[in-house]
């Protein structure tokens, strides 16, 4: 059972927050700060009185001055639901370390922050389907489970990264920040969940995990090469030539995809398995504005 | 370099049994991928051939070759042959005894393959002077003081072992002294088979292998007193780790008895051998099977006698006293008298003979005995005196029909009488001895008794065959031979071949085994000539650790085999590395 996270890299994680873009509806105090008006220290407006409100709120000096019954408004800090969709077909068993435990860990790390932060974190591993999601709560207890459902989880199955995101907007209907780790690299589609997520106003971060062969292939010879996920297999003489054509078609790939979250405003960063993860955290995730 | 199992090379065949595994391993290569998406369509290499070795170079295969020849050519054993020392002095020590004649694998012998290594030695190290001494019973100096190393090394070529025994200590440190002393070289490469007491401390030692040796390490014959003939006496040595079904051949040169014996392993065991048939003085011991130093499997022996009985017969020639004589020695037939050793007068008058051994059988000499008229004896029994020359005959089973009457004219002893008759008796003054037999032999039963040819070889023994005044029954390779006593010599030789010697001396260095022939006035004697036993003798135990630590140093070559199997460590764990990190895919392959 692999340890994701040991005491000295959550010491080096303790500095770090998630940076929010706007403001989020939270239904507990938190520490991000809510679009709706709440106690707190911070002055935030004036509204005009409604059957039901506090009386303690009523600006009495308002009142006397303008003879118009106010209330005050202050700035409300609610908690946010951060949702860990981490990938768990076939495909992420690729790689050294394999990449599924390379998101594992990010997820791990991932929820250690929000958890920190006072935030809800929820988990749900996926491949064609959710499996067992672990729904949004707060507390360090939370982070064992969450680790405990990381280690306890194989990578097997099929991707559809549409279906798993179809599921989870119908199990958790508030909307909070979501990290997507995947590798991309299945076969079916992912655009439609995305623009579920998207509609539904959640700020979406995509954390893609390759494997170095993924990016590059070994020089091999002829080979047979066999997708993990479907068993279909195809025999090509791996050369220089080969190589070349097979870097083009990744690069093209991935300005497919970039292309696609540019236009959705849609967080993107990939990780190859050979990079540390905490200079992935404290250098593409600091400098891409998610974290701070 | 030097490599001591270039057979090890052979091995290095197994890198076809990694290349065939690794191409029927090829066939099978599969590698999982994340998805096809990207894979399909594509194109892939051409199968040209060049693109097919391509493919094949695996580094993963180059790996096991390379652990494959590491570890091959570390069992070859290789030597790194370190830069040379550069010495003033050098002295080569070499052991030139008989020993050194042994054969050894890849070498004709012992002392070959030591002046191989001498010369391998100064080729490695420069020294601006160069001494030789061959070493043994009789050490000399085969390149003294200032001789140039090439010199040195063109001695040591044509240079031979001798077939003398080991040398002494005392005699390595005086011939050193005579060259400047031990402390005047720098080096001294001592190159033996054996290892001495106290050398120097200077001293490289380079031993020779030791080899099983079967060897005849005593050897001896003794005539027989009541009997014809003779008994040897051998001890056998059997100087190896295994049982030997030996065979000892024992020959006088005519006539041959072997015994049949097992030794055990590391032993010596002494075996008395009767030859009751040998008639001959010098004598041969040959064991068999022959081993790796054939010159201990043969041993000499020569009794102190004449080799053969010189005659000069007058009168009939009686063909039983011949015969009788010839059981005794091989008889020479002269036809001088003054050659001969014995004078026989049968049946006929002698004139004076004034010297020599002269035996009259039914004869008489003038102004010395006088046979007259026959006297029948038939019915009588002989007696006889207690006499040397009657040592192991009974003369009461002696018969005779008739004896004729003597009348001597000098003083005589009777030896033998019937009826009161002489009919052997002897007579010694200061320049002849005279044997009378007072009967023809034909007349007597004396020719078909057991007790006439030792009658014969008693006169002939202690009258004719005369033991020289010095033994030269067993001499040692190397000695010089005194060969006083024997009258003027005429010839000396081994094997047909002259042999030198100081006629004024009166001696000669016995320079190699064999039977010398020595010719003289007196007749013509046999010198039986071996090598030393200690030659031949067990070897002792060598202190092994101090030897070959100087033996290493005298080389002074560099082990390679260690880091070539560190190297092969090495890369191992670089292939289990790399095969971990490099083909995971390949490793969850089913």
């Amino acid at each position: 059972m692999p340890n994701y996270i040991d005491e000295a890299f959550l010491q080096r994680l303790a500095n770090l927050r998630f940076i929010v873009k706007g403001r989020r509806k939270g239904r507990l105090s938190g520490s991000h700060i809510s679009p709706r008006a709440g106690v707190s220290l911070e002055f935030s407006d004036y509204r005009s009185y409604t059957p039901g409100d506090d009386f303690r709120y009523i600006d009495w000096n308002v009142y006397g001055r303008l003879d118009r019954v106010l209330v005050k408004t202050f700035v409300h800090e609610a908690d946010l639901p951060i949702y860990l969709l981490v990938d768990f077909s076939a495909s992420m068993s690729v790689g050294t370390p394999r990449k599924a435990q390379y998101a594992a860990q990010f997820a791990a790390a991932m929820a250690f922050l929000g958890l920190r932060g006072l935030d809800r974190v929820g988990l749900f591993p996926f491949n064609t389907q959710l499996v067992q999601g672990i729904p949004p709560r707060h507390g360090m207890g939370q982070m064992g489970k969450i680790l405990r459902r990381l280690r306890e989880s194989e990578p097997g199955g099929r991707t559809s990264i549409d279906q798993a995101i179809s599921e989870f907007v119908s199990q958790s209907r508030e909307s909070g920040i979501v990290f997507l780790i995947t590798d991309f690299l299945g076969a079916e589609g992912y655009r439609e969940g995305l623009s579920r997520l998207q509609f539904r106003g959640d700020d979406i971060n995509v954390i893609q995990v390759l494997a170095p062969e993924d990016v590059a292939p070994p020089m091999l010879g002829t080979t047979r090469i066999v997708d993990v996920e479907s068993s279909q297999r195809i025999t090509l003489t791996i050369g220089q030539r080969t190589r070349e054509e097979y870097a083009q078609r990744f690069r093209a790939y991935q300005d497919d995809l970039t292309g696609f979250f540019t236009s959705r405003g849609i967080s993107h960063f990939t990780a190859t398995t050979d990079r540390p993860m905490e200079r992935f955290i404290h250098e593409d995730l600091r400098i891409g504005g998610i974290l701070q | 370099m030097t490599l001591l199992l270039p057979q090890a090379f052979y091995l290095a065949l197994s890198g076809l049994l990694i290349l065939l595994l690794h191409f029927l391993r090829s066939r099978e290569r599969q590698r999982d991928v994340s998805s096809l998406l990207l894979w399909e369509g594509l194109h892939g290499e051409p199968q040209s051939k060049a693109a097919r070795l391509r493919q094949q170079l695996d580094p993963l295969l180059l790996l096991q070759l390379a652990i494959l020849f590491s570890l091959v050519f570390a069992l070859a054993q290789p030597l790194l042959d370190l830069p040379s020392r550069s010495y003033d002095g050098i002295a080569v020590i070499i052991d030139g005894s008989a020993s050194m004649r042994s054969e050894v694998d890849g070498s004709p012998s012992k002392y070959t393959l030591a002046v191989d290594e001498a010369l391998s030695y100064l080729a490695e190290h420069a020294a601006s002077e160069v001494v030789v001494i061959q070493h043994s019973a009789h050490p000399v100096i085969l390149a003294g003081e200032g001789t140039s190393r090439a010199d040195a090394q063109a001695v040591l070529r044509f240079s031979a072992p001798t077939w003398y025994g080991d040398g002494r200590i005392e005699d390595f440190e005086s011939l050193l002294g005579s060259v400047g002393g031990a402390g005047s070289f720098d080096r001294i490469l001592y190159l033996s088979d054996h290892v001495l007491a106290d050398l120097p401390e200077n001293t490289d030692i380079v031993l020779s292998p030791r080899v099983d040796n079967l060897a005849i390490t005593a050897f001896s014959v003794r005539e027989n007193v009541t009997s014809l003939g003779v008994t040897a006496f051998v001890e056998l040595t059997n100087d190896s780790e295994e049982y030997v079904d030996a065979q000892v051949r024992l020959s006088d040169g005519e006539n041959q008895t072997t015994l049949q014996v097992v030794l055990a392993p590391s032993s010596a065991d002494r075996f008395s051998i009767p030859f009751p048939t040998s008639r001959g003085t010098v004598f041969t011991a040959r064991v068999s099977p022959e081993d790796r130093f054939a010159a201990d499997n043969e041993r000499y022996y020569s009794l102190d006698r004449p080799i053969d009985i010189r005659v000069f017969w007058i009168g009939d020639q009686n063909r039983y006293l011949l015969t009788a004589l010839r059981a005794v020695a091989p008889v020479t037939r002269v036809e001088e008298i003054d050659r001969a050793d014995l004078v026989i007068v049968e049946g006929v008058e002698s004139p004076l003979l004034h010297q020599g051994v002269v035996l009259l059988v039914n004869a008489g000499m003038t102004d010395v005995v006088d046979l007259g008229e026959s006297i029948a004896a038939s019915s009588e029994t002989p007696s006889a005196i207690d006499h040397d020359l009657l040592r192991a005959v009974s003369a009461e089973d002696f018969r005779v029909r008739e004896l004729r009457e003597a009348t001597f004219e000098i003083p005589y002893q009777t030896l033998i009488e019937i009826a009161g008759h002489p009919l052997l008796t002897e007579s010694v003054d200061v320049h002849r001895r005279l044997l009378v037999f007072t009967a023809d032999l034909m007349n007597t039963n004396l020719p078909i008794t057991v007790d006439f040819p030792i009658l014969v070889r008693n006169i002939v023994n202690d009258l004719v065959r005369v033991p020289s005044e010095i033994s030269a029954s067993s001499l040692i390779a190397g000695d010089f031979v005194d060969l006083s006593g024997r009258g003027a010599i005429s010839a000396l030789e081994l094997r047909d071949r002259a042999v030198d010697y100081s006629a004024e001396l009166e001696s000669f260095r016995a320079e190699s085994p064999g039977i010398y022939t020595l010719r003289t006035e007196r007749g013509a004697y046999a010198l039986a000539v071996n090598i030393p036993i200690s030659e031949s003798q067990l070897l002792a135990e060598v202190d092994d650790t101090r030897v070959a630590v100087r033996a290493e140093e005298a080389r002074r070559h560099f082990p390679l085999w260690p880091l070539l199997t560190a190297l092969a460590l090495v890369v191992l764990i670089l292939e289990m590395l790399l095969y971990i990190g490099l083909t995971p895919q390949l490793r969850r392959t089913p």
